[in-house]
């Protein structure tokens, strides 16, 4: 636009976009809905060790009105399904969804009658890891991989409603 | 034989149909129609004294007769004794309520109900503990299928058809 030959270096030029996905991106703040062993994986990956804070997403909120990633660690069962969903539904946008490790993602090793068989069943999924438990590397990852997945949305093209139709 | 079976069998006699001292606790059996004379007999008179009322379990024998055999296991703070007192039932029998005995008993026959299916006659709220209310089936019956009876379509209505998500 020729506003840095004007203007120097006091001014930056880039897109909206990018702008707005870099810092959703690297400002996650995760809800973390831990029903099982996951979530003992997930505390590892938190913890000093691991270190979720360098990639953006240590402030935990046990509020769903407050937090924009949903991080959904360990079994659910079918009695659990309406309060996951209600805890889903009271979330802002936007609005990410990480299922952590195989029964989140399946029902892993409970295919039985009160287990619910994959998460994606009453809410849409973003990024699914593998692993019963899997290790805090692999929940790194899935950020990692949520932040690329962050970066390529617009905000001008408006997100779909969400709810399950 | 221990006192406490001994003070057992003078007190009720023939009611009890038998016992078993090998192993402890040590337990009697009675039938179902007698069982809440003797539990509260077994509450509140001194030789006794089950104060506290530590579990209620259903054990299902498929394909014998009676079905069902319902435990009771107590515990007497006072006396520092326990005892498992088991009733047999048929599939389409039931037991008396006991939460007038002890008000623990509530929550324990509402499982027995849930999970078993054995009706309990005389419990003032008589509904699922564990599963939803719309669950169908009692799951620690024998013949029930470790998946369910309900199809997989119709287990999470009404959210349950699938979608990815678009951007």
């Amino acid at each position: 636009m020729g506003l840095e030959e004007k203007l120097g270096d006091s001014i930056f030029t880039t897109q909206l976009d990018a702008l707005v996905n870099w810092s959703r991106k690297n400002s996650l703040w995760p809800m973390p809905f831990g029903t099982a062993c996951c979530a003992i994986e997930f505390m590892a990956a938190v913890g000093t060790r691991f270190d979720l804070a360098r990639f953006g997403a240590e402030a935990m909120r046990f509020s769903p009105r407050q937090s924009d990633l949903l991080l959904v660690a360990g079994t659910i069962s079918n009695k659990m399904g309406p309060v996951l969903k209600k805890i889903y539904d009271q979330m802002a946008e936007p609005k990410w969804v990480i299922s952590m490790g195989s029964c989140a993602t399946s029902g892993g090793i409970f295919d039985s009658y009160p287990t619910l068989q994959g998460i994606d069943t009453i809410i849409p999924v973003d990024v699914y890891v593998t692993g019963c438990p899997p290790r805090p590397e692999a929940l790194i990852d899935a950020i990692m991989q949520l932040q690329e997945i962050i970066k390529q949305e617009s905000v001008r093209r408006p997100r779909k409603a969400m709810s399950i139709k | 034989m221990s006192e406490l079976i001994e003070n057992i069998k003078n007190k009720f006699g023939g009611k009890i149909i038998s016992t078993q001292e090998e192993f402890r606790p040590r337990s009697v059996k009675v039938a179902a129609a007698d069982l809440l004379e003797i539990m509260t007999a077994l509450k509140n008179e001194e030789p006794f004294q089950f104060d506290q009322i530590l579990d209620i379990a259903g054990v299902d024998f498929l394909n014998q007769k009676p079905r069902f055999l319902i435990v009771y296991i107590l515990l007497s703070t006072a006396k520092n004794h326990r005892l498992i007192v088991e009733t047999d039932i048929d599939e389409l029998g039931s037991v008396p309520s006991l939460t007038g005995v002890w008000c623990g008993a509530d929550w324990f026959e509402r499982e027995l109900y849930d999970m078993s299916g054995v009706k309990v006659n005389g419990h003032p709220n008589l509904k699922r503990i564990l599963m939803s209310e719309d669950f169908e089936g009692h799951p620690l019956r024998k013949d029930f299928p470790v998946r369910g009876t309900t199809p997989p379509e119709k287990r999470y209505a009404p959210w349950d058809k699938r979608r990815t998500r678009e951007y």
